[in-house]
């Protein structure tokens, strides 16, 4: 290993001496027992946090999605002149009810089925 | 408290602690963690540059190897087995952080300013420069993560943990060749990025 390597490598061992706290790690096992006693091992904290963001992400992917429809049905609502009266906005007539006497039905056609 | 014999190997004792645990005894997985728990988050810090990751993963990793216990069968040791582990899930969560907008440099962590070994260490590692330790720490951390995951996961394990090769090449399940040649490209990286140091 040349010399330039070895000044890196004892540059990076500095690192070692990053370390936390006085009494971190006792903290650290008090947390993970609590974690264990509640039966949260399961529930990862930084899976969480990490897809915490992404499910604001979806959120408002799904958002925009839902304003898009929205726009594409109010863009297509039909409120021009030649437009089709739409029997949804017609208003609704209450009148009051009357026996039919004659009431008319549709015609019979038979309908026949090809065969195949 | 542990009853083991006085000139048992740490190996040997942790297959004793391993065997408690997995018949339901939570003192021998706690003295587990209090075993693993420091080099765990060390490596887990040295990868993210973050303390409160570091925190979350740690506590992750031994929450999934609390769960994974009973499919553990030995045929490593549990310190390969639980560094797998956190290496893996380091590696994923550090995918994840890189799709996260707002995660940048400035979250890196930095708390050795007034460390005296590292004060010490410092001037023996560079004496000709008088830098600045909260400058050089941050030149460090911003090294380190300018290196590809795969890499700062074998310069953090061989570098800062001091762990042989053939352990690296085991965790990481690839090839010692492998772990050399990926320490041979991170180290030729590093230099780039810390000239001002070393010369």
């Amino acid at each position: 290993m040349n010399e330039p390597e070895t000044q890196v490598q004892k540059l990076i061992r500095l690192k070692r001496f990053e370390e936390p706290r006085d009494g971190y790690f006792e903290d650290f096992l008090e947390e993970f027992r609590s974690r264990r006693d509640e039966g949260e091992t399961s529930k990862g904290f930084l899976n969480s946090r990490v897809s915490g963001g992404r499910d604001n992400g979806k959120w408002f992917v799904g958002a925009g999605v839902a304003y898009a429809a929205l726009l594409v049905v109010v863009l297509m609502w039909p409120n021009g002149p030649e437009a089709k009266p739409d029997a949804s906005r017609q208003p609704i007539i209450f009148e009051p009810k009357q026996p039919v006497r004659n009431p008319v039905t549709p015609p019979k056609v038979p309908i026949s089925i090809p065969s195949p | 408290m542990s009853s083991e014999p006085a000139n048992e190997s740490p190996a040997d004792a942790d297959d004793v602690l391993v065997a408690r645990a997995q018949n339901g005894d939570t003192s021998a997985f706690d003295q587990l963690v209090v075993n693993y728990s420091p080099r765990l988050y060390g490596m887990i810090y040295h990868m993210t540059s973050n303390k409160e990751d570091a925190n979350d993963l740690t506590q992750d990793v031994f929450a999934k190897a609390y769960q994974s216990l009973s499919r553990f069968r030995g045929r490593s040791s549990f310190y390969t087995w639980i560094y797998a582990i956190g290496t893996n899930m380091t590696l994923n969560f550090l995918k994840k952080r890189k799709r996260r907008a707002a995660w940048s440099l400035d979250n890196l962590d930095s708390g050795i300013q007034n460390d005296e070994a590292m004060v010490d260490l410092a001037h023996a590692a560079n004496p000709r420069h008088q830098s600045d330790l909260n400058e050089l720490q941050k030149k460090l951390n911003e090294a380190m993560q300018s290196l590809s995951n795969d890499h700062r996961a074998v310069v953090t394990m061989f570098d800062i943990q001091g762990i042989p090769h053939a352990e690296i090449s085991k965790i990481l399940k690839v090839s010692e060749g492998t772990v050399r040649s990926r320490l041979f490209y991170a180290h030729r990286q590093l230099q780039g990025h810390l000239e001002e140091f070393i010369k």
